[in-house]
């Protein structure tokens, strides 16, 4: 146990990237976890005396067009930041790693079909096929959540198949199966666990990513919206007052969509080092 | 092959001492370790000579090459001298180091096919090998290369010229890069792993056309390899290398008619007695480049070996009375 | 050659339609069979039962999802795309106005972004591990991690309200000045074309703001990939035998670029199709009367006959991008001509 305490330590001392990521975005988590008790305020309780007032000692970051607390509805927002990342980035791996195990071993027409499907993906701006489906299918959080799943879905069915064919040009398959162990057996037990390694960064990228677009689909006003406390509804609203000088309102949510999405690429980007590394070493 | 004489000790070519590197790196876990690549090799190359350099994978072959043509890392811990032509190498930078190598030291890669820039043409690229060291105009470096790509035997080479890299077999390519390396006339060739990948009539074609142009270029060739057949057919001397030092060193003849070390006994008995490559066929656990040992590297899997093996540093050859072959063992008798 | 590259070419064109028509089926059939019900919206609170069913008739609302299809399909072929609800002019005709605009806005912001980007991430390729290459890479995954829209906002606080060097974020001209005649659809070439000054100035200075932000947001992604495309060819085994052939930094700096040139450019290709939603984001906040400003409100306001157009608009243009990339490919990258 304390060996592999310590064999962890080492990796942040190498790759600190990966530390400070991680911190940055458990912080986050944390603020999510914890917000009925850290929030001094009621998220969309409306302060009618105090609308539009920029930051002070009452209201740390200042309030909002409804004279709502900005900085309780910050805190409040990694709730919803999670909830729809998470969730997403569960489910296109459920769907993904499947299809993608399946592909890479069988091949056949899912893997045809999975081909296609990412050509699809490539020919089109990602951004503009998000909002067309949340817009046409209704604007709820379920549908936030299903379409930017369903959309990842394919990027981690690739990183498995990918794994899978690289594996299948070495001796690891052809030994295991000398051996005599069935198709189920093959897949779960020896195909997983190596090609889980690669879905590593795409994890935290597409949660980087998920965050985004679900701020951008609240933005451009489909899914979430007022008085909702989430990041992107709240840059929507403070749109309009950046033109009469009521920075603070949409300055702050976009800070923390900013630290957060940060935090996580930078964990990506050390993760993806590390994993380079263990690779040349093997 | 000629004979090698007192004189020509005195005035090598190429004169490696005391080399030692070592490379700093992290492990996945992150901590800091050091591999000692090279342990203080010492090597020669006389005029007009050809030196085999062999070893098994990780005894350092490779890394002697890289470093003598320049090409260790910043992050590379070296010390010794490597002398060329009255100047030690390791010293040498940038443009300095640009006018040896490439003109008075041709390199043969490994890779033919990788060596070669993807997206030009090889006429080109031979051409822009010649201007970067002379001041041939183009169309006279245009003739040169025709006249050594006919040399290195490529059929119409006019038409050869033009083509790219990935268009040319594997031992077309090895022959280009042989062209390359010669093209600027060069006293010394290095030669890494020349004939890897290539199919086995291929392979001697090759060698046959290296051995050939060097002998009529008189200059002096340092060929790396693992086959013990390659230096037996196509090499004047040869120096055994085992954990990052050279074990033996001598004229070709000499060293197989009465080897001093153990391990170039066991090298020589084990190529006797089956075709092909000797060092595949030994079994061992490859040494731990971490450890740094000053006393001899091979103590662990000598059959010979006494007390004095694992402790006595060891680190010159032991027995200076005959100048062209030396051994680093504590035991070697001379005959 | 020339007759193999345009073969070539028919070839791709003709395997990317079918991927334009399918991202534009899947498009049509969800916005059919989600959203909103826009006879409900045209025929008003008033209107009959039997008005219903006329407007329905007339929008063809009434065949099968599939014929619709077809009959949208065939029409588009010959380039009438429908009609919007919403301003009752042709799809077309809406798309035709628009496309220069967000095409000049793309166009300049890739443009500038390109310029910076690439030579920033070389350098950094060159010089890995130094403070330079730290910086880089911290400065691209920061300009990976800021929403486009929110960086427009801060350029507005900042260059408008604070500092007042920009004009307000309204369109592309001052509404006090009148248009220039039309040569390009860009306002400030046509005006300098014509030696309109002022109108010029106050085009080019419309176009700062969010051509620099289009032009940051490209910047970041194109930075990282030309480092790490610059990077694997600087430790490719090519160049370490040109090294050792003595050839000298200059003519290995030159080599470095002439073999990224196409990955690069291949990048930079994908990234103007990636673009493409970013831009439409900032002109939403510009309101920059361009194609992805009306195809945002279309989205907004269920009107299907322009968001079909406006994915439509979208899919061409990625196919076209990419078709131009390909070509790119064929001429300068003589490995993959066998492939293809």
């Amino acid at each position: 146990m304390r060996a592999g305490l310590m064999s962890w330590l080492n990796v942040f001392r190498g790759f600190p990237s990966i530390a400070v990521g991680l911190v940055i975005v458990g912080l986050y988590a944390a603020m999510a976890l914890l917000a009925p008790w850290i929030a001094p305020m009621d998220p969309i309780m409306v302060h009618a005396d105090a609308v539009l007032s920029p930051p002070s000692a009452r209201f740390l970051l200042g309030t909002d067009g409804n004279g709502m607390d900005l900085l309780s509805r910050i805190i409040y927002g990694a709730r919803y930041a999670f909830g729809i990342a998470v969730p997403a980035v569960l489910l296109s791996i459920l769907i993904g790693l499947p299809v993608g195990l399946w592909a890479g071993y069988r091949g056949g027409w899912i893997d045809e079909a999975l081909l296609r499907s990412m050509d699809l993906l490539r020919v089109f701006p990602s951004i503009i096929l998000a909002l067309t489906i949340v817009a046409a299918t209704g604007q709820s959080i379920t549908n936030v959540i299903l379409v930017i799943g369903l959309l990842d879905a394919p990027i981690f069915a690739r990183v498995v198949r990918a794994e899978i064919l690289a594996l299948r040009g070495g001796l690891l398959l052809e030994s295991a199966r000398a051996i005599g162990n069935g198709t189920t057996r093959m897949l779960f037990v020896h195909l997983l666990p190596n090609s889980i390694s690669g879905a590593l960064t795409q994890i935290s990228v597409r949660m980087a990513w998920a965050i985004r677009v679900s701020a951008t689909l609240a933005f451009v006003g489909i899914g979430i919206q007022q008085p909702t406390p989430e990041w992107g509804a709240m840059i929507r609203q403070g749109a309009e007052f950046m033109v009469t000088g009521e920075w603070w309102v949409a300055l702050f949510p976009g800070l923390a969509l900013v630290t957060l999405i940060f935090g996580l690429n930078l964990a990506a980007d050390g993760i993806q080092d590390w994993m380079g590394r263990r690779r040349t070493q093997r | 092959m000629t004979s090698a004489t007192a004189a020509d000790a005195a005035n090598p070519v190429l004169s490696i001492r005391g080399l030692h590197l070592a490379f700093a790196s992290r492990d996945p876990q992150g901590a800091v370790r050091r591999a000692h690549v090279l342990n203080g090799v010492e090597l020669e190359v006389g005029p007009g000579r050809i030196v085999g350099l062999i070893g098994e994978t990780g005894a350092g072959k490779s890394m002697t090459a890289t470093a003598t043509i320049g090409l260790l890392p910043p992050s590379a811990e070296v010390t010794g001298e490597i002398l060329f032509e009255g100047v030690d190498l390791l010293s040498l930078q940038g443009a300095a180091l640009d006018k040896v190598r490439g003109a008075r030291i041709g390199f043969v890669a490994q890779n033919p096919r990788a060596a070669l820039e993807p997206v030009t043409r090889v006429g080109d690229q031979l051409v822009r090998l010649i201007q970067a060291h002379s001041s041939l105009t183009k169309q006279a470096a245009r003739q040169r290369a025709i006249e050594i790509l006919e040399a290195v035997g490529i059929p119409d080479p006019q038409a050869r010229y033009r083509a790219y890299p990935h268009e040319l077999s594997g031992g077309m390519a090895q022959r280009v890069v042989i062209a390359m390396a010669l093209v600027n006339q060069p006293q010394l060739v290095i030669a890494d792993e020349p004939t890897t990948g290539l199919d086995v009539t291929v392979q001697a074609q090759v060698l046959d056309l290296l051995q050939q142009l060097v002998r009529a270029q008189g200059a002096a060739a340092l060929i790396i390899t693992h086959d013990l057949g390659i230096v037996a057919q196509y090499c004047d001397d040869m120096a055994i290398m085992f954990a990052g030092r050279v074990v033996e060193r001598g004229p070709v003849a000499q060293v197989f008619a009465h080897p001093q070390h153990p391990y170039t006994r066991r090298l020589i008995a084990a190529s006797r007695a089956r075709i092909g490559n000797a060092l595949t066929s030994m079994k061992s656990d490859p040494p731990d480049l971490f450890r740094q040992n000053t006393a001899c590297v091979y103590a662990d899997r000598c059959e010979l070996a006494a007390a004095v093996c694992q402790s006595a540093p060891l680190e010159k050859p032991c027995n200076p009375a005959a100048p062209t072959h030396r051994v680093l063992c504590h035991l070697a008798q001379m005959p | 050659m020339w007759v193999q590259l345009f073969r070539f070419l028919l070839r791709r064109l003709a395997v990317s339609l079918p991927l334009v028509v399918g991202v534009v089926f899947v498009t049509f059939m969800l916005v059919r069979i989600g959203g909103g019900d826009p006879v409900a919206l045209l025929a008003g609170p008033t209107a009959s039962a039997q008005e219903h069913a006329e407007i329905r008739k007339n929008l063809g609302l009434d065949k099968t999802l599939v014929t619709q299809f077809g009959i949208y399909i065939t029409k588009a072929a010959k380039g009438d795309l429908g009609q919007s609800w919403l301003s009752s002019k042709q799809v077309s005709e809406e798309i035709g106005k628009r496309a220069l605009v967000t095409l000049e806005l793309l166009m300049w912001g890739v443009a500038i972004g390109a310029l910076v980007g690439i030579p920033v991430g070389a350098r950094a390729a060159a010089r890995r591990g130094s403070l330079y290459d730290q910086v880089v890479r911290a400065l691209s995954l920061a300009g990976f991690s800021i929403p486009t829209y929110w960086l427009g906002l801060i350029a507005i606080l900042t260059f408008f309200y604070a500092l007042g060097l920009s004009p307000a974020p309204m369109g592309r001209l001052d509404a006090t000045l009148i248009t220039p005649d039309r040569i390009t659809g860009s306002y400030f070439i046509d005006a300098l074309l014509r030696g309109q000054w002022e109108v010029a100035r106050s085009a080019l200075s419309h176009l700062l703001l969010p051509v620099m932000t289009v032009a940051v947001v490209a910047c970041a992604p194109i930075m990282k990939h030309t480092r790490a495309i610059a990077s694997e060819i600087v430790d490719s085994e090519f160049i370490r035998f040109a090294r050792s052939s003595g050839l000298g930094e200059r003519r290995i700096r030159g080599m470095v670029l002439r073999n990224s040139m196409v990955p690069v450019l291949t990048f930079v290709g994908t990234e103007i199709v990636g673009l493409l939603g970013t831009s439409s984001l900032i002109e939403l906040i510009f309101s920059w009367g361009g194609i992805g400003q009306w195809g945002l409100q279309s989205i907004l306001n269920g009107d299907f006959a322009a968001i079909q157009g406006y994915v439509l608009f979208a899919a061409l243009l990625s196919v076209v991008v990419f078709i131009i990339i390909d070509a790119a490919n064929y001429l300068l990258e003589p490995r993959g001509r066998e492939r293809m």
